[in-house]
């Protein structure tokens, strides 16, 4: 009796272990939400992996809004992963092989067309256009940042940007007499040239304009510029010149005179004038901590500076200004970071509404960008402690310029390798080593470059 | 129980206690070595679902890469420079710690320190060490009055700076197992020696070197092989500021070694022959030549009068 008692209940837990099995089986096979006709996602469900890379406060601040999503919708369980897709297509390269590549990645525009082109992220436009996802809800130059340059298709929805300016400790300014740079950038690269001069100084007390300058000895330089495409960009923009093609980034444009001159402009600064920090000297320390320390009176960067100072509990007195004019006007570069969605994900439309809610009402402070969302500055941005005092003229109105742009050569798919040891690298090693003035360095460069962004 | 059926017995209980051990070498070693092989003949990016089958394309192309000759060259030299300065300062160093006395075991596990160290730490902490003018290298041989190179900046040195740095880390490892051979040597080898008046030089040519050849071999052996698996520290000193990868191997192509050029072509370069197909030739041209380099080193040893009498 016992035994057959026991055989019953063992035999009705495993049908019903079945009839859940079977039912939860149906359910994943069915997709973890309920779309409408349109698709559009009324009630998500399911579960969803977010990726983002960075550092452990940008990996905070995206967990906290996942976090929020998962409050919001509470039937939706978010599985949050640290790695480097996408900001390395290596990274999404190797999880896509091993089929472990999560659904939504916090993206960056300078892989972007790479990964786009290569089938790692989905084109959102059928998304935006079937949802009627403004865009003009975001600063217009982080629009920019999300499109791929081989199709013109959008592959992320902008979570916000860093724009490069300058800031510069205002002691220094004091102490030599100077005035402090127009916030909103109303001076020119020859006004930065003749700073940086009047700014450095040797272990005398001697700028480079004075006769007797010990360029061996600098106890305080000019100008950190970094010799990276968020440093030598805005001089070429402004200066009418670009690495590429503006609207072909698949054409050098580095040999032109005007991108020469620019190049030429950087090395000078260094080499003839020795009023900008040299690779040499930000190998020792890098420059970013060389102005955190009051090393630097100037130094071109972007809000992430502003971050340093505050966590190293700064005292120094600082702000902030729009980069300066050149002959073709002022301009700048923006790094943007986006919400995107994988394209092998299985849940693309819980992903998609993710992505919808994290750009819109669930909009918060991340990765500590300048967010992308126009409503949304004010409250994350302008109105936070502890900033400089000219953001709204520094880091907000240069985003509208005409020259102010996401790096152009990251438009091409190829471009790590052409500015990698195959292309590029060796000429801008011989001007910022100054082994040879820019004309020389970049002669024949285009005509190795083009090959490799064409393919 | 015939014996037959016995050394049946004894053979299937023999087979089960080293079928875990073939099936890890099958498994871990043999099946990834044999696919490795077999996507030599495909091409493949990871994106697709599966790889093409390309033929003999990329073993074709890999002859007439000119990139090739430019990594395995500044392989060579690291060579040169690393792998030979490496053992012959760990050679030093062991007999200069091979005795007893105070201090004598705390410099050993100083020395052996750096071995446990990431290698991309020690990249990182030695481009500040190197760095130009303010670096401590540069302020020493400043004191003395000698320019310092601008290591890491030139091509001449770069390779040179990286050895150095590298054989630092490594030294210890070195010191370790020649002090292992060392001790091995009996010492009324060197009593006999003295009494049949050998000076120093000679009692090292004549009973230290016979006794270290097995454990120069296995050092030569596994440090070249280490000096063409060179990576790490190539990216952490040589990567731009922002640690891109792409950008490493510099300054003007100096310091590009054949591991750092796999990982190009694997994941950076979008060439039509780039992918794993590619990468996984170049790994393969890798192994070759490590084996070459590895059969004339036993060779070399074979034929030279280092080695003891009695050793086969």
């Amino acid at each position: 009796m016992y035994s057959h008692h026991r055989h019953t209940a063992v035999r009705r837990r495993l049908v019903g272990a079945a009839l859940a099995a079977t039912a939860l089986v149906l359910v994943s096979c069915a997709g973890p939400v309920e779309p409408e006709a349109t698709g559009v996602v009324t009630a998500p469900k399911g579960s969803l992996s977010l990726m983002a890379w960075g550092s452990e406060e940008d990996h905070a601040s995206i967990q906290s809004i996942a976090k929020a999503y998962e409050k919001a919708f509470p039937d939706v369980k978010i599985t949050f992963k640290t790695g480097d897709c996408a900001i390395d297509v290596a990274a999404c390269k190797t999880l896509i092989a091993a089929n472990n590549m999560p659904d939504i990645v916090v993206s960056h525009n300078a892989p972007l067309t790479t990964e786009a082109k290569q089938g790692v992220l989905e084109n959102l436009d059928p998304l935006i256009e079937r949802d009627g996802v403004s865009l003009d809800q975001f600063v217009p130059a982080s629009v920019e940042g999300v499109v791929s340059a081989h199709d013109g298709g959008h592959y992320g929805l902008p979570m916000g940007y860093h724009i490069e300016v300058m800031y510069y400790n205002k002691a220094m300014f004091d102490e030599a007499g100077l005035a402090y740079p127009d916030a909103s950038g109303d001076y020119s690269y020859a006004d930065l040239r003749e700073w940086a001069i009047a700014l450095t100084l040797d272990d005398q007390g001697k700028t480079p304009a004075d006769a007797g300058f010990d360029p061996e000895n600098i106890v305080q330089s000019g100008l950190y510029l970094p010799l990276s495409a968020s440093g030598y960009d805005p001089v070429l923009l402004a200066n009418g010149a670009s690495m590429v093609d503006l609207d072909d980034p698949t054409t050098c444009t580095v040999e032109t005179p005007e991108a020469i001159s620019s190049f030429q402009y950087i090395q000078d600064l260094m080499y003839k004038d020795h009023a900008a920090v040299k690779p040499a000297s930000d190998q020792a320390l890098a420059g970013k901590y060389q102005f955190a320390q009051g090393r630097v009176a100037m130094l071109i960067g972007a809000h992430w500076m502003t971050e340093i100072l505050q966590d190293e509990s700064s005292t120094l007195a600082y702000d902030v200004s729009a980069l300066p004019r050149g002959s073709a006007g002022n301009a700048s570069i923006v790094n943007v970071h986006s919400w995107a969605l994988s394209k092998q994900s299985r849940n693309t439309e819980l992903a998609w509404h993710f992505l919808k809610w994290a750009t819109g009402e669930g909009v918060a402070p991340a990765m500590g960008l300048i967010p992308a969302n126009v409503d949304a500055i004010g409250p994350i941005f302008l109105d936070a402690p502890d900033e400089p005092a000219s953001l709204q003229q520094a880091f907000i109105d240069p985003a509208s310029w005409d020259l102010t742009m996401a790096s152009p050569e990251f438009g091409s798919e190829n471009w790590i390798q052409a500015s990698g040891q195959d292309g590029l690298a060796p000429a801008l090693e011989k001007i910022f080593q100054n082994l040879a003035p820019a004309d020389e360095a970049l002669k024949g460069v285009c005509a190795v470059i083009d090959p490799i962004l064409a393919q | 129980m015939t014996k037959g059926d016995r050394r049946a017995a004894e053979a299937r209980v023999g087979w089960a206690f080293v079928l875990p051990q073939v099936l890890g070498v099958l498994i871990f070693f043999a099946v990834p070595l044999g696919i490795s092989l077999g996507l030599t003949f495909t091409t493949w990016d990871l994106i697709e679902p599966s790889p093409t089958f390309v033929g003999l394309t990329n073993w074709q192309y890999v002859f007439t890469d000119p990139r090739v000759g430019i990594v395995l060259g500044n392989t060579l030299r690291f060579i040169l420079f690393g792998t030979l300065g490496y053992l012959a300062v760990a050679l030093m160093l062991a007999l200069l710690l091979n005795r007893s006395g105070p201090g004598v075991r705390m410099y050993r596990a100083l020395f052996i320190l750096p071995f446990v160290l990431s290698t991309a730490g020690i990249g990182t902490i030695w481009r500040w060490v190197l760095s130009d003018k303010t670096g401590p290298v540069d302020q020493a041989l400043s004191a003395i009055g000698i320019e310092a190179p601008k290591w890491l900046f030139d091509p001449s040195w770069a390779m040179v700076a990286i050895a150095v740095a590298t054989t630092w880390q490594a030294l210890g490892f070195g010191m370790a197992i020649y002090l292992a051979g060392l001790q091995d040597v009996p010492p009324h080898l060197y009593e006999a020696a003295r009494l049949d008046g050998a000076n120093a030089w000679q009692r090292f040519r004549y009973v230290t070197l016979p006794h270290l050849a097995p454990v120069m071999l296995f050092l030569t052996v596994t440090s070249v092989i280490g000096a063409l698996q060179l990576y790490d520290p190539v990216v952490a000193m040589t990567a731009d500021g922002f640690g891109l990868t792409g950008s490493a191997g510099g300054p003007q192509n100096s310091t590009r070694t054949m591991v750092l050029y796999i990982y190009n072509q694997m994941f950076q370069y979008n060439e039509a022959i780039s992918g794993m197909g590619y990468a996984s030739t170049l790994a393969w041209l890798l192994v070759i030549i490590t084996v070459g380099f590895t059969a004339v080193q036993w060779a070399l040893f074979r034929a030279r009068p280092l080695r003891r009498k009695n050793d086969a």
